[in-house]
């Protein structure tokens, strides 16, 4: 059995409001992409509309894992390799600038993950109806002042990416990830692959029963979907280092990640800014209205995560299905 | 100063989520100072291959399962001077533990404790990277560590957190073993138990704290969200 089938299993009989908190320990590189679709599944079961807020304070929770799992793939797995060094530590010695921009990218992440989420793995105050406890004003205004040298940092990246000499083993198979119509998808959206075919949320099931064997996930899979909705930094980035608009080797993974990299720094600086000019305001969490069946998506590093759960009328979990790509 | 030769350092992964270890190397500073110290070898992607290898100090996160899992975990035990269990996988079972719902034949995973003995204990989902840095170091000057006696309500009330019981709100708060500095309640949550219960804690009294709060079949599942509360 997978982590995923246990918690699965370990989860029926329990309420509602435990399966964000077992299903974040799935995986700790993923851990708050499944507690945002447990959430947001749990929501939909117990028909709770969040505000725009606490949708936002997501985003960002969800914005610095991303940040956070791609420079430790860039920096961690992918450069020692083109390096030819083993552990991060040679890098430290050899390489100290290399070595500075992934600590102060993964720094810049905790940081984001301490401030709404009370630590940086596992969530405290994000629960089902809003959250728990809120940052004040000051605390965002502090954080952006620290974003300066960010854009910067994650522009560098890219920037050595691009000059790495990168295979090009062809890739088989659609890519499949979140659409929405006007917005780079990753919290929200359909799931489409670019065979044409499109799953609605509900269709979850229906999606996770089609062959999935040659199915492409992640950051290539999204930048071939919808790199058309990236920001205008994004995509002046993408036009000036002349980098094409569909991928498809296996290597342009990596470009396609860095890519994503800079564009999560910049919406997490939007967002920040945001939040330092009008700091949150404190909201009630939203309590069940009714229990039924929910569904929900979401993209993590690895692609897309989609959660199901069924409550009975006392909002306990009758059954809990988890798609891992 | 007295110098001392690096001490070899191992951590190995069982099942779990593979966070504990993580916590510290987020910490790139805290991470290298303790290289000082350790040599460390981070065996978690690799552990099939390397297990047989002698170390002083060997970390484990994470709980054995099935019987695989057990011979592995007894194999590191035999090549390792001292081990330390840290997290709640390894503690209680974890969150891929059943806990006390199924029958004991059922019961798809076993406690770290049970299977090998333990030299030192650093608990909690995740550990708290602050406690497992101060084990090693005293594991490294030869200094015994011990783990707080007290309840997370002593760490709560010097955070100045109202009291959620208080509220009529879930907590295990009571009977679970402090050194976290209650982050959770500070942060609106409530303590959940992820360290396990602390020394001479009365469950019993505590269920019956929580009933008219929490339905009786919520109790047993907040008690066995991390395996179990009472296993030490």
């Amino acid at each position: 059995m997978s982590n995923s089938t246990l918690i699965e299993k370990k989860l029926i009989g329990r309420p509602y409001w435990q399966a964000p908190i077992l299903t974040a320990r799935i995986n700790v590189k993923n851990n708050i992409a499944h507690s945002l679709a447990a959430v947001k599944a749990i929501e939909s079961a117990c028909n709770i509309q969040v505000s725009t807020q606490t949708k936002k304070l997501r985003q960002l929770l969800l914005i610095a894992e991303f940040i956070k799992n791609h420079t430790k793939k860039l920096y961690h797995e992918i450069l020692p390799d083109f390096l030819d060094l083993e552990t991060v530590s040679e890098i430290a010695k050899l390489h100290p600038e290399i070595y500075h921009n992934a600590i102060n990218l993964i720094d810049f992440s905790n940081q984001i993950l301490t401030l709404i989420g009370g630590r940086t793995l596992y969530s405290i105050a994000n629960v089902t109806g809003g959250f728990k406890s809120y940052p004040t004003k000051s605390e965002f205004k502090q954080l952006a002042v620290q974003t300066d040298n960010l854009i910067v940092t994650a522009r560098q990246t890219l920037n050595l990416c691009v000059s790495l000499k990168l295979q090009s083993e062809k890739l088989n198979g659609d890519f499949a990830a979140l659409h929405a119509n006007n917005d780079y998808a990753y919290y929200d959206g359909e799931i489409w692959t670019d065979a044409g075919k499109l799953f609605t949320q509900d269709d979850f099931q229906k999606f996770a029963q089609s062959n999935l064997d040659k199915t492409v996930f992640g950051p290539i899979a999204r930048y071939n979907l919808s790199q058309s909705h990236f920001d205008t930094t994004t995509k002046n980035l993408i036009d000036e280092l002349k980098i094409k608009k569909q991928f498809q080797s296996i290597s342009d993974n990596i470009i396609a990640t860095a890519i994503e990299l800079n564009f999560f720094v910049g919406s997490s600086i939007k967002i920040i800014d945001g939040f330092s000019n009008l700091g949150p305001v404190r909201e009630h969490i939203i309590p069940p209205r009714s229990f039924s069946i929910g569904t929900a998506a979401i993209e993590s590093a690895g692609g897309t995560i989609i959660h199901h759960c069924e409550l009975d009328k006392d909002g306990i979990i009758t059954k809990y299905e988890i798609f891992i790509p | 100063m007295e110098i001392r030769s690096k001490k070899t350092l191992a951590i190995f992964s069982l099942t779990s989520c593979g966070g504990c270890f993580d916590v510290v190397k987020d910490r790139p500073e805290e991470y290298f100072a303790l290289q000082k110290f350790y040599t460390v070898d981070d065996l978690r992607p690799k552990h099939k291959n390397t297990i047989d290898k002698k170390y002083d100090i060997v970390i484990i996160e994470g709980h054995p399962r099935g019987k695989s899992g057990a011979e592995r975990a007894k194999t590191i035990r035999r090549n390792a001077k001292i081990v330390v269990a840290i997290g709640a996988c390894a503690h209680l079972g974890g969150v891929y533990q059943m806990g006390t719902l199924l029958p004991k034949e059922k019961r798809p995973h076993l406690i770290l404790s049970k299977i090998i003995r333990i030299d030192y204990l650093v608990p909690g989902c995740p550990v708290n990277s602050d406690e497992l840095i101060r084990c090693l170091i005293d594991l490294y000057w030869g200094r015994i560590f011990r783990l707080p006696d007290l309840s997370i309500c002593f760490e709560c009330r010097q955070n100045e957190n109202n009291c959620l019981l208080k509220k009529n709100k879930l907590c295990l708060g009571p009977i679970t073993r402090a050194g976290c500095g209650s982050i959770c309640i500070n942060n609106g949550e409530a303590c959940l138990g992820c360290r396990g219960s602390k020394p001479d804690a009365n469950i019993e009294k505590m269920t019956e704290i929580l009933k008219p709060i929490v339905i009786k079949d919520e109790i047993d599942t907040v008690l066995t969200m991390y395996g179990g509360l009472d296993v030490k």
